[in-house]
C-alpha cells in the first residue's frame, strides 16, 4: 500500500480538480442534516462529516431508479434502456459505510449480476475518511471495523494535525493520485503513528460494548420465541430503520403506465411495511408486525451471514439514533445472546 | 419525579390486578435522556414504569391495536385529546380504557440536552424547579432552563394538566407557556413569503422526505385501517395508487398535502409526526396552517367533540351540493 500526505488546505483544490473528470458526490449539510449529494461547488462540502441520515448506499442503489421505459403506440412493444451512470467520485465515506458496500456487493454482484448497481459501482471511485468522533450509538468495532480503517475505499484519508494521511488502497486509487500528483507529498515519519494513536483515542469513546459472536446459530433456535412479539409492541411499523440502514437492500418493482407509454422502476421497500411481501392472493406470509420486525433482525443478524458469509449489520448506529420508539439493535443482540444461553 | 414513578407503578400494578389487560406507559430507554413506550401485562412488570421529561411519545395510537381489550394508558395533556377523537369516531370503546393522566411541565428536547450532557453521564433523577429541570447524573447535576430546552410544542402549551381522565396522578403542573410567544409564528412567517420562496422552502423540505411513513404510523388521527398510500389489499382501489411508491418530489408533495388534509380538523397537535421525522420535515407547519384556516372558517359553528369538519346538522343552512 502506498501512503502519501495531503495538506489540509489542498483537499478542496484536489476535490475541485476531480470535478473536471468526475461527478463529485460528497457530504453536504441541509438544515443541520447531512446528506451525500452531487455538488456544484466544493465550497458546499462538509470536510469533517458526521453521520449522514440516509447512508451513501443511495449512490449505488438509489431509493427510486428507472429500469427501462416502454412504448406501445406503434402497435409493437418498444423498450428503451435507461441504464446510465456517469463516472463519479464518492467522497467522505466513513469506515462503517465502506463496509456496507461490501455487504451490498455480495448481494448485487453475485450471479446474475445487477447491471444497474454494477455499472454505478464500476464507474465510482471511493474516497474514504476516518471518523473524527464516535457517536453514542456507534458500535462498528463489534464487527471488526475500526473508525480509522479504509478497507473498501480506493483512497482513504485520515486527518492528522494539519495534514491528511492518504492511504492509496487500490489500482484505481493509484491512478487517481498519479493524475493529481501535484497535490500530494511523500509521507513523513510520525504520521502513521499519529493515526494509530487516534485509533486508540476513538476506541475509548465507544459507550456500549457489543459482542456478536455466535448470533446466527443462536437465532436459529429463537424464531418462535415470544420476544419478537414483545419487542414489536412498541414498533410503529414505519420504514425509518430500513431506509437509514446502509445494508438494507430490499426493493419493489412497479410500472407506471400513462396511455401508450410507461416506465418500470424499482424503489426501496421496507420489511416493516404492511404490504411488504404481500402476495397477489392477498396472503402475506408475514401478516403480523412481529413477523416483519423479526424478519428485519433475522436478516441483519443471521440470514445475511448464512447466505453471503458477511454480517448484515455494520454497527453504524443510524437505526438506533433514529428509531422514534427506541428499538435498539444493540439491546436486541444482547437479549438474543442471553436467550440463547 | 421519583415519587411520581412510585405512584405510577403502584397504580399500574393495582389496575393490572383489577382486570386491566394491557397498561401502556413509559420505561427508561437504552440511551441518555431517553424513554420508550412500555407495555405491562402483569402487575410485576409495573416496576419498569417511569415518568420524566423524556416521555415525549403520544401513546394513544397504540390503543388501536387493542380495540377489544381492557387497557390503561398514560396520557399527558397534549395526548388526551386524541383519545376523545378516536372514541367519537367509534374506533375505540371508552368504557374499555382507563386514562391515567399525568400533569406535565414540558418535555425536554433530547438533542439540546445531549448537547450539554457528557456522553458518560447517566441520568439518575430529574427534578422540576419551575422554570428549569434539574437533571441529576452520575457526573453531577445539570440545570436545563425550560425556555431554551423544551420541545417547541411545549413552549406554547396550555394543556399541562390532562382533562377527562379516569385517574390523575401527581400534583397540578404550572403552565410553562410564554404568553408573549405566538404559537403560529412559524406559519405566519411562511405565509408572508413571496410565492417563489414558499415553493423553494417546500421543495427543499419535501425533497428530502424519504417516505418512511413514520409520520403516518405514529399519528393518532391516521386511523384508517387501509391507507390511500399503500396496497394493504392487492387490487384495492382497482390497483390505483394515489402516489407512486418511488421517492420523487411531486409525489412527496402529494403525500404530505393529502396527509395534512386527511388529518385536518382531527389533528390534536401532539406534534408526534414532526418529532419522529428522520429528516425533520416541519409537518406541524402544515397541521397548524389547516387548524388556523378551520378556525377562521368555522369559528363559532357548533362543533362537538369531533370538531367542526365532522359535525352534522339537518338545520345547516348551506346546501351540500
Amino acid at each position: 500500500m502506498d501512503s502519501k500526505l495531503l495538506r489540509r488546505e489542498k483537499l478542496l483544490p484536489f476535490l475541485d480538480r476531480l470535478r473536471e473528470g468526475f461527478l463529485l458526490v460528497a457530504p453536504v449539510e441541509e438544515d443541520a442534516l447531512l446528506f451525500y449529494r452531487p455538488v456544484e461547488s466544493v465550497a458546499e462540502i462538509r470536510l469533517n462529516p458526521g453521520r449522514s441520515v440516509v447512508p451513501p448506499k443511495e449512490w449505488f442503489f438509489p431509493q427510486a431508479e428507472s429500469l427501462y421505459r416502454y412504448n406501445t403506440e406503434s402497435g409493437r412493444l418498444v423498450l428503451e434502456e435507461t441504464l446510465a451512470a456517469a463516472p463519479a467520485v464518492l467522497f467522505g465515506i466513513h469506515p462503517c459505510d465502506l463496509r456496507s458496500f461490501a455487504v451490498l456487493d455480495a448481494v448485487f454482484l453475485q450471479e446474475p449480476v445487477d447491471r444497474y448497481y454494477a455499472l454505478r459501482r464500476e464507474r465510482t471511485v471511493i474516497i474514504g475518511i476516518s471518523c473524527s468522533a464516535v457517536c453514542p450509538e456507534c458500535f462498528c468495532t463489534a464487527y471488526g471495523i475500526s473508525p480509522v480503517e479504509g478497507t473498501g475505499a480506493d483512497i482513504h484519508l485520515s486527518e492528522v494535525g494539519a495534514v491528511y494521511m492518504v492511504e492509496v488502497l487500490t489500482r484505481r486509487g493509484k491512478e487517481l493520485v498519479a493524475r493529481c500528483q501535484e497535490f500530494f507529498e511523500d509521507n513523513v515519519a510520525g504520521v502513521a503513528e499519529a493515526k494509530e494513536a487516534r485509533k486508540e483515542t476513538l476506541s475509548g469513546q465507544f459507550t456500549v460494548q457489543v459482542t456478536v459472536d455466535g448470533l446466527p446459530a443462536r437465532l436459529g433456535h429463537l424464531f418462535d420465541h415470544p420476544y419478537w412479539e414483545e419487542l414489536s409492541r412498541r414498533c410503529l411499523g414505519c420504514g425509518i430503520c430500513t431506509y437509514v440502514c446502509p445494508t438494507c437492500h430490499c426493493f419493489d418493482i412497479t410500472d407506471v403506465c400513462r396511455g401508450f407509454e410507461g416506465k418500470r422502476f424499482r424503489c426501496w421497500d421496507a420489511c416493516l411495511f404492511r404490504d411488504y411481501t404481500l402476495h397477489t392472493s392477498g396472503h402475506n406470509p408475514r401478516h403480523a408486525l412481529y413477523q416483519r420486525l423479526r424478519n428485519r433482525f433475522f436478516h441483519k443478524l443471521k440470514y445475511n451471514h448464512d447466505r453471503y458469509a458477511i454480517e448484515g449489520c455494520v454497527g453504524c448506529g443510524r437505526c438506533v439514533a433514529l428509531c422514534p420508539v427506541n428499538i435498539d439493535i444493540r439491546e436486541v443482540i444482547a437479549t438474543v445472546r442471553g436467550l440463547g444461553e | 419525579m421519583r415519587e411520581m414513578a412510585g405512584i405510577l407503578q403502584q397504580e399500574a400494578a393495582r389496575l393490572l390486578e383489577e382486570g386491566v389487560e394491557v397498561f401502556i406507559g413509559y420505561a427508561a430507554g437504552s440511551g441518555q435522556a431517553l424513554a420508550r413506550p412500555f407495555f405491562a401485562t402483569r402487575p410485576e412488570e409495573a416496576a419498569n414504569l417511569v415518568f420524566n421529561p423524556f416521555c415525549v411519545h403520544n401513546l394513544v395510537k397504540y390503543l388501536l391495536r387493542y380495540p377489544d381489550r381492557k387497557t390503561a394508558v398514560v396520557v399527558k395533556g397534549c395526548d388526551g385529546g386524541a383519545v376523545n377523537r378516536l372514541v367519537e369516531e367509534r374506533h375505540l370503546d371508552r368504557a374499555k380504557i382507563t386514562l391515567v393522566g399525568i400533569p406535565c411541565s414540558g418535555m425536554l428536547e433530547r438533542e439540546r440536552v445531549l448537547a450539554e450532557l457528557p456522553p458518560a453521564a447517566k441520568v439518575e433523577a430529574v427534578e422540576d424547579r419551575g422554570s428549569a429541570y434539574a437533571v441529576y447524573t452520575t457526573r453531577g447535576e445539570y440545570l436545563f432552563e425550560k425556555k431554551e430546552h423544551l420541545m417547541a410544542k411545549c413552549l406554547a402549551c396550555v394543556r399541562n394538566n390532562p382533562t377527562g381522565v379516569d385517574l390523575l396522578l401527581g400534583k397540578e403542573a404550572m403552565p410553562v407557556a410564554d404568553p408573549e410567544r405566538d404559537p403560529l409564528e412559524g406559519v405566519r412567517k411562511i405565509e408572508a413569503l413571496p410565492a417563489a420562496e414558499k415553493a423553494a422552502f417546500w421543495d427543499r423540505v419535501f425533497g428530502r422526505c424519504i417516505r418512511c411513513y413514520a409520520c403516518r404510523e405514529v399519528c393518532p388521527a391516521c386511523s384508517c385501517i387501509e391507507c390511500a398510500f399503500e396496497q394493504a389489499v392487492p387490487g384495492w382501489q382497482q390497483g390505483a395508487m394515489w402516489v407512486e411508491k418511488a421517492k420523487n418530489l411531486p409525489d412527496s408533495y402529494h403525500y404530505h398535502l393529502i396527509r395534512a388534509f386527511h388529518v385536518a380538523g382531527r389533528c390534536t397537535s401532539c406534534a408526534e409526526c414532526e418529532r419522529v421525522c428522520p429528516v425533520r420535515v416541519p409537518l406541524m407547519l402544515l397541521n397548524q396552517k389547516l387548524a388556523k384556516e378551520i378556525e377562521a372558517l368555522f369559528r363559532g359553528a357548533p362543533a362537538g367533540a369531533c370538531g367542526p369538519l365532522c359535525a352534522y346538522s339537518p338545520e345547516d343552512p348551506d346546501q351540500f351540493s
